[in-house]
């Protein structure tokens, strides 16, 4: 005997065909076979309907998306799922639903149905789904087969695309900002100052300029070049001298002097005139003997430097060069400053930057006392050390 | 026999019939515990004294143990993480479970006001009119605006996205038609799975 149990609901009728088990005098026993299932939405002439196959698939795929509709969380496709599953469901739009049936025909055609839903369309079918599912009477091996997903299903909240960008934009902006930091020259350490630190103690200074100028001849002037060519040669320029003629000798001795290692710290002629003014204001020494013994000290000094510079050579100079220098009274060079324009270009040649010493500390007042010379070297190589009055340093300043 | 503390309150027997999901940790997620409290607001948005029937429900639902009172029930719900005075006490199961049984027999109450509210957005949507030109969608959305902002901490990045009233009103109709999916034979057990959906290990 075959009979039909209906699930209502507003804009959704489920109806199924079956036969009855067990007694067929009592209406409420369950069904064993289904023979038909039918669903249809009011208000519209759509209709799908099928045997056991089609109700087992329409039951799984309403109640799969109904959980999707509510966590938000797609439910991925069924593993053993078959070549093409015979009801779907998917979104259309936010607010619509597409259910597509594909039913077989007695005589082999698959025609699909496609029918639109709305949300309340798609939850009365949910809720008939529902009601079969819950009811006892009907198909009582059909029941709610709903868990949550395993967490390997979860959506990220971003697309991988969308998550990706950020990591890109920081790699390219790492990758630039090493294309920029590159092209800057890697800055020169020069380790002098570190390698001689006795050279800036003050009481050792005599001593060291006396005892390194033997075994070191004075590869200063090489570094000394490179900083202060320009600086020679801007002056060279306004003053228009022979600067051309100069050029080719200072290159020589350059190259006579490269292949010494030692390096001393050397003061550039711009560095030593700040240094002579700024003891513009210093005391004079104006005890003659000591100034004699300075005088005295000085000329052998330069006269011992200048040998070691030229190594014997002969100076390499053709006019006469005159500094100014201040010396302090243990006939430490504090400052020089040129006299002629000879003398500016030619301050490599001399061992003047070598040996003028700067006090580190340059803003405070030098309390030590000073005499100042008029040091003139001679292109024969003699060198002639000239006591300035105090007097006549006021005149000229 | 003399007992020297009163019996150990064993959890109601209502909750009993939702599974309790298989979590990493004892609290619930995150998620859960902002879904169960925006469900809760959009009942507040459809029901102006839908947070004191929520207590009364809870009441006659037998959940007294898990819900005692008006300021349990704010402190429950001030776990969600997008709240101005958001808590971080966690959320146990039990009262998640409660929640969800409140939610759905509120929504069920409910069942007929959801249903016009969304069958009129669609009409709506049909004629390509905005939401305004249904008095008591216009109504429902508004008021749901209006709570949101009033409760939810702008500052933080969940609720940041929802900054404009776009934003909310289409927050606003999800959990509308979450509300309505609550409402079925099986509302509270596919409600409550799928608020676990992703979370199970």
């Amino acid at each position: 005997m075959t009979i039909q149990r209906q699930y209502t609901l507003p804009n959704c009728n489920l109806i199924v065909e079956g036969l009855l088990a067990g007694d067929e005098s009592d209406p409420t026993s369950p069904l064993t076979v289904v023979l038909n299932s039918e669903c249809s939405f009011p208000g519209t002439s759509d209709r799908l309907s099928g045997g056991r196959e089609f109700l087992d698939a329409l039951v799984k795929t309403v109640s799969a998306y109904a959980q999707s509709l509510l966590s938000g969380v797609a439910y991925p496709a069924e593993e053993t799922a078959i070549a093409a599953p015979p009801v779907t469901l998917k979104h259309l739009d936010r607010y619509r639903h597409q259910l597509m049936a594909t039913t077989t025909e007695p005589n082999g055609d698959q025609p699909s149905t496609t029918i639109e839903l709305n949300s309340v369309q798609l939850f009365d079918l949910v809720e008939a789904v529902d009601q079969l599912l819950a009811d006892a009477l009907t198909l009582p091996d059909l029941t709610l087969q709903v868990a949550p997903l395993n967490r390997r299903h979860a959506r990220p909240a971003e697309p991988a695309t969308k998550r990706v960008v950020p990591a890109i934009a920081g790699l390219s902006t790492l990758a630039a900002a090493a294309v920029f930091l590159f092209m800057p020259p890697v800055p020169e350490f020069e380790p002098t100052r570190v390698e001689n630190p006795d050279l800036s103690d003050l009481v050792e200074q005599e001593a060291i300029n006396l005892g390194e100028s033997s075994d070191s001849p004075d590869d200063d002037s090489v570094d000394e070049d490179s900083s202060t060519a320009d600086v020679s040669e801007d002056v060279a320029v306004s003053g228009a001298t022979d600067a051309g003629e100069e050029d080719p000798a200072g290159d020589d001795n350059a190259d006579l002097e490269e292949d010494s290692d030692a390096e001393v710290e050397t003061v550039d002629p711009v560095a030593a005139g700040i240094a002579l003014g700024r003891l513009s204001a210093a005391r004079p020494i104006v005890d003659d003997a000591t100034l004699n013994a300075i005088e005295a000290e000085l000329e052998s000094d330069l006269a011992d430097a200048l040998e070691e510079l030229t190594a014997g050579a002969g100076p390499n100079f053709d006019e006469a060069l005159v500094y100014r220098v201040a010396v302090s009274g243990n006939v430490e060079i504090l400052g020089y400053k040129y006299e002629n324009d000879a003398a500016l270009e030619n301050v490599d040649q001399t061992p003047l930057p070598s040996l003028t010493f700067i006090p580190v500390d340059t803003e405070s007042d030098p309390d030590e006392p000073i005499a100042q010379f008029r040091v003139t070297f001679e292109p024969e190589g003699e060198i002639d050390a000239e006591r300035i009055e105090p007097e006549e340093l006021d005149d000229g300043e | 026999m003399q007992v020297d503390s009163p019996p150990a309150l064993s959890s109601p027997s209502i909750l009993e019939t939702l599974p309790p999901p298989s979590l990493p940790s004892q609290d619930c997620p995150r998620r859960v515990r902002m879904d169960l409290d925006l469900l809760i607001l959009a009942i507040e948005s459809l029901d102006v004294s839908g947070s004191e029937a929520l207590l009364k429900v809870s009441d006659q639902l037998g959940l007294q143990a898990v819900i005692p009172g008006r300021v349990q029930l704010w402190r429950i719900r001030s776990t969600n993480p997008m709240r101005r005075q958001s808590q971080r006490d966690p959320l146990s199961i039990d009262q998640a479970k409660a929640l969800t049984l409140v939610i759905c027999f509120l929504a069920k109450r409910l069942t007929v006001l959801i249903r016009q509210l969304l069958l009129g957005h669609q009409q709506l949507q049909d004629q390509n009119l905005s939401a305004e030109h249904h008095f008591r969608l216009g109504d429902y959305l508004s008021r749901f605006r209006t709570l949101f902002r009033a409760r939810m901490n702008p500052k933080r990045a969940g609720v940041i996205a929802y900054s404009t009233d776009d934003k909310l009103n289409e927050l606003a109709l999800m959990l509308l038609t979450r509300l309505l999916f609550c409402t079925g034979t099986q509302g509270p057990q596919r409600l409550w799975n799928s608020l676990f959906d992703g979370e199970v290990v």
